[in-house]
């Protein structure tokens, strides 16, 4: 009998059981590799295919796409690909099953899935895996060699990245574990052959005749939210040296992130293409860094915020540069180690949310880039937020936040 | 005129949903995603969302009763929780200006 709504005490679990699935799809770690290779045989029997107990092992993701296109030629398999029976047979027909079962209760599926599958899937796939997916395939040419190959010969990649299975076994196991599912024999069997191999190892593919796994990241640093995060150092790092470096979820080269301070410049902001590089370099300057190397001066100044303004770069279309400085309206997490508003500040949070700073809380200032067309600070909120100037009036404002 | 105001959110008071709109979502809608933070400022409750789409999209949000909530989801969320009144609301989100390309962009907190 299913649950047909969550109760209290059941949404009081789903936080911990999206952390412990968060915690199952991102593994560090010695590798089990007598269970992954248990694991990758159940699948083979699982999907009716017979198991060759090859199984390759490579230090990274980068080795394992590396010696993807060596043993193309053994993908020569008519129809479906090995991979794609995996998926089709092995876990499409336990998710299937469950979709019969239990997704028949919508209201109740999309608490679920609010609750457990989307904070596992944002910070698994999107933040984790996915970035080590797109690196690999940028740092290397490789690439684009998977992807012809994915086409002509059937090999595909079998890794977190590529699926939703860890955020969809989450919400699985919470109806079968908390919710009292049943699913036809077997199911359950597949589902767990297939979230074991994921999670023995790391990234692993399959073919007809070999399966090639590559070991667990030695350490992976993430920020509050989730997201991959170093300062200094590579995020996620495997056996072998190989990683990539993220800044709050934005892979950056080595050097982003390795360069002092002192020696990043506006030159060094004018010429660097990427726009998510600059974005970085700029958030590692600092705001008031940021506006000193600009050469910025203020413009003008009000209860709304402080216009800057400073002369443009080269490889800039715009006249000048403007930005709006505001202050956060919500208080940063406990613990932040902002220093406190000064005077003015937080009279502009009073003008703003008609208290001033919370006691021992911290307010976040951050800069808005603007046109050159607002003359004042209020103006070029407004500008920022599309509304009139006589318009974006704090009095006007119901709810703030 | 009345302005709810959710970091780069803003919901102004509308007299009424003008014409040429079509439904998109009910119950839960998101207003805007930041694609370099992961949240997401949602829409939820007695809700709906209507679009215009001539050229330039608009969007409103009908809220049907009491209830309505606009909420900043996901990891590193912080923005407090908000009781949208019943009535309709156009969605403005905030822009920014592209100093290389020299254009505003909608941004995302």
């Amino acid at each position: 009998m299913l649950m047909d709504a969550l109760s209290t005490a059941q949404r009081a679990r789903t936080a911990a059981w999206a952390e412990e699935w968060i915690a199952r799809g991102g593994p560090t770690g010695q590798v089990d590799w007598s269970r992954f290779e248990e694991a990758a045989r159940r699948c083979y029997e699982l999907a009716g295919l017979r198991w060759h107990g090859n199984v390759v092992r490579f230090d990274s993701p980068l080795a394992l796409a590396k010696a993807a296109p060596a043993v193309g030629h053994y993908a020569d398999v008519p129809g479906l690909t090995r991979h794609e029976r995996f998926w089709t047979d092995v876990w499409q027909r336990a998710f299937g099953a469950a979709s019969f079962g239990v997704w028949q209760s919508h209201d109740i599926t999309a608490e679920v899935r609010r609750l457990v599958s989307e904070p596992v899937r944002r910070q698994v796939r999107d933040e984790v895996w996915r970035p080590v997916h797109e690196r690999t395939g940028l740092a290397d040419v490789v690439y684009h060699q998977l992807v012809d190959l994915e086409r002509r010969s059937r090999v595909k990649w079998a890794h977190p990245a590529s699926r939703t299975w860890v955020a969809d076994a989450a919400s699985l196991s919470f109806f079968r574990d908390v919710g009292g599912l049943e699913l036809p024999a077997g199911m359950w069997e597949r589902l767990e052959a297939l979230a074991a191999a994921c999670t023995s190892a790391c990234m692993w593919w399959s073919t007809r005749r070999v399966v090639g796994v590559c070991d667990r990241p030695v350490a992976i640093h993430r920020d509050d939210a989730g997201r991959l995060h170093h300062a200094e150092d590579k995020a996620i790092e495997w056996p072998d040296g190989w990683g990539i470096y993220s800044w709050h979820g934005t892979t950056v080269d080595r050097w982003v992130l390795a360069r002092p301070l002192e020696r990043i410049s506006a030159g060094t902001l004018a010429i660097e293409p990427r726009v998510e590089f600059r974005r970085v370099l700029a958030e590692r300057l600092g705001r008031e860094r940021l506006l000193w190397i600009m050469g910025a001066t203020e413009l003008h100044s009000d209860d709304y915020g402080v216009l800057w303004d400073a002369r443009r770069l080269p490889g800039m279309t715009v006249d000048r540069c403007r930005w709006v400085e505001v202050v956060d309206a919500s208080p940063e997490p406990i613990g932040s180690d902002l220093p406190p508003l000064d005077a003015a500040w937080a009279l502009r949070l009073r003008a703003m949310t008609g208290a001033g700073p919370l006691p021992g809380r911290r307010y976040r200032r951050y800069l808005i880039p603007v046109s050159t067309e607002p003359r004042t600070a209020r103006a070029a909120v407004a500008w920022s937020n599309r509304m009139p100037e006589d318009e974006w009036d704090f009095g006007r404002m119901q709810g703030i936040s | 005129m009345t302005i709810i105001r959710q970091g780069d959110v803003t919901l102004i008071r509308a007299a009424a949903l003008p014409g040429g709109t079509r439904e998109r979502a009910r119950t839960e809608v998101t207003l805007a995603e930041g694609e370099s933070t992961g949240t997401a400022h949602v829409a939820s409750g007695p809700v709906v969302e209507h679009v215009r789409d001539d050229g330039l999209e608009v969007r409103f949000l009908q809220v049907l009763a009491d209830g309505g909530l606009l909420t900043h989801t996901g990891p590193g969320a912080h923005h407090d929780t908000l009781d949208v009144p019943p009535g309709i609301w156009e969605v403005r989100v905030a822009r920014e200006q592209d100093f290389y390309e020299g254009v505003p962009r909608l941004v995302a907190d």
